[in-house]
């Protein structure tokens, strides 16, 4: 049970102070020289991570909790830019039967422009497909924030941020706030994709979406919106197996009024009971710092909001349920050093652990 | 005579629209504040990946325009990685006379925490210092009326050298 415990904080762990690569010389395709990674364990506990260096995403794995790791596997052959700042980061996820689904945001020409890339594996990791662009609008505008996931059937879904309708209404010089949450999905393991479908307008542009699926497969959306004018709170939406959509509902009533990026996006994870925990930040007129919150979908009520940390440099918080237990974790700056913190709760989010430093570095590093 | 007024064009253009970016180290933000001491001073921090930055900066560049901005303290946070781009933003936008900054240390927070200690990153971020006033901070788009405030400042004479 403890080991279980580990695997998970493991990647707090292991996915800490990779970033500082570009500061010092690095020029080997390892894990340490590369930037944003992201992780997943399968289901024999083996970590895969995907990481980009020098405009390739690559794929390792570990079964001995990070303290060794596979020869790197390079995903995409031919180089391209690869988004790597701010919430941007590759995706990875590893089904059941040992297929691998690698996203990222491609870099394209113009500023804040991009294309969302899928690639697969149906040898176990040992080889990639030629990478696609999964976004059908080939604008050079915003296709940016990948969010990827596998359902308990084996479902893909990959969700991203995109700036079409933006870019249509500038064109009839209508006014549109922020860009628009679009998704994707597919029951053939990445074979064939569905169109891709607006979930919603006027979402806040440079904040990651996060995703979960509940017992009955039901894909929960949520990320930062911009409600009324600009008020930068959060939105849920799920869509059903028969891929209906509901209503967006708001999940945070920070009351966040601001026209900027705060470059910070909540996490969410559903547990075996179909309960919503979230963890966002805020520097909302109600709630400022890192928040954690646990939402009702049946009768559309936030409960439990609580504060986790206040202090002026709380940021970037996780959140995961685990073995009947919630693991939260984020990152703050001590002045000298940078701590990765976690607490857990064993009663869902009621009662919390004392807080617990993780790591810590006087470095630079990446988000946990 | 013709080439010799080729290299002469080609050397003062090249030199006229290259930015003095300075690199921005754990020091810079006292060094800055020590220099505008006693003066009216708009600090902005900023991100080529921020979209509300840029539309600051658009309005920076027309405002700079009509009145040859002084006391305006660029710093882009992006690191050096992006120095190009911060570059060719910085001259597209015609803010060459502004002073003009990015994080050269990629230990980030270290450098937000030396500006501000309750600043965890969200941008733009801007910090409105006038003489015996607390400084103002100001998360997202700056307000207008400062930076109308901004367009009657003159510039210093000697411009601030970053410590090497």
């Amino acid at each position: 049970m403890k080991k279980k415990i580990f695997f998970v904080l493991l990647i707090a762990f292991n996915l800490f102070g990779t970033n500082y690569a570009k500061s010092i010389n690095c020029e080997e395709v390892l894990l340490h020289c590369g930037n944003t990674p992201s992780g997943t364990f399968d289901k024999n506990n083996i970590l895969w991570i995907a990481y980009e260096y020098n405009n390739h995403i690559y794929v390792i794995k570990s079964g001995d909790l990070g303290r060794s790791f596979s020869k790197p596997i390079r995903v995409n052959t031919i180089p391209h830019e690869i988004y790597t700042n701010g919430e941007n980061r590759p995706k990875i996820k590893v089904k059941q039967t040992g297929e691998v689904f690698v996203t990222w945001a491609e870099k394209t020409k113009g500023r804040f422009s991009g294309d969302i890339r899928f690639s697969r594996s149906l040898d176990q990791g040992k080889t990639f497909s030629e990478p696609i662009i999964i976004n059908t609008d080939r604008s050079l505008i915003g296709h940016r924030f990948d969010a990827l996931h596998l359902n308990k059937k084996g479902d893909l879904f990959i969700a991203w941020f995109d700036k079409r309708d933006k870019q249509e209404a500038k064109s009839n010089d209508i006014s549109y706030r922020g860009t628009a949450l679009y998704y994707i999905y597919s029951h053939d393991n990445g074979e064939t994709f569905s169109e891709n479908i607006k979930l919603a307008d006027h979402t806040c542009e440079c904040c990651r979406i996060t995703v979960d699926n509940d017992t009955n497969n039901n894909i929960h959306y949520l990320w930062r919106h911009i409600f009324n004018t600009n008020t930068r709170d959060h939105a849920l939406i799920t869509i059903n197996s028969d891929k209906l959509v509901s209503k967006m509902n708001r999940v945070s009533f920070d009351e966040w009024h601001i026209d900027s990026c705060p470059h910070h996006g909540p996490d969410m994870t559903i547990n075996e009971e179909d309960r919503i925990f979230y963890t966002w930040f805020s520097q909302g007129e109600k709630n400022k710092g890192i928040m954690f919150g646990e939402y009702d979908i049946k009768n559309d009520v936030i409960t439990n909001t609580q504060s986790t940390d206040s202090t002026g440099t709380a940021s970037h918080p996780n959140i995961i349920s685990f073995n009947d237990k919630l693991y939260h974790v984020w990152k703050r700056f001590s002045g000298e050093e940078t701590y990765i913190i976690g607490r857990i709760s064993s009663d869902w989010g009621e009662s919390w652990s004392r807080d617990i430093i993780i790591k810590s570095t006087s470095n630079a590093s990446d988000h946990p | 005579m013709r080439i010799y007024l080729l290299i002469t064009y080609i050397f003062f253009y090249s030199t006229s629209s290259f930015a003095e970016i300075k690199d921005f180290k754990i020091e810079s933000f006292s060094d800055i504040e020590d220099y505008y001491d006693g003066e009216k001073f708009l600090v902005m921090l900023w991100s080529v990946d921020c979209p509300p930055c840029i539309q600051e900066l658009t309005i920076l560049k027309e405002l700079n325009q009509k009145n040859n901005l002084s006391n305006i303290v660029l710093i882009n946070v992006d690191g050096k990685a992006e120095n190009e781009n911060v570059q060719d933003i910085i001259t597209m936008y015609s803010l060459e006379n502004l002073d003009n900054w990015i994080f050269a240390d990629s230990y980030m927070e270290k450098l937000r925490y030396k500006i501000d200690q309750n600043w965890a990153g969200e941008l733009p971020r801007s910090y409105y210092y006038e003489p015996n006033v607390e400084r103002l901070t100001i998360t997202g788009m700056i307000p207008k009326d400062i930076f109308f405030e901004m367009t009657d400042t003159k510039p210093k004479a000697e411009s601030l050298q970053q410590t090497p």
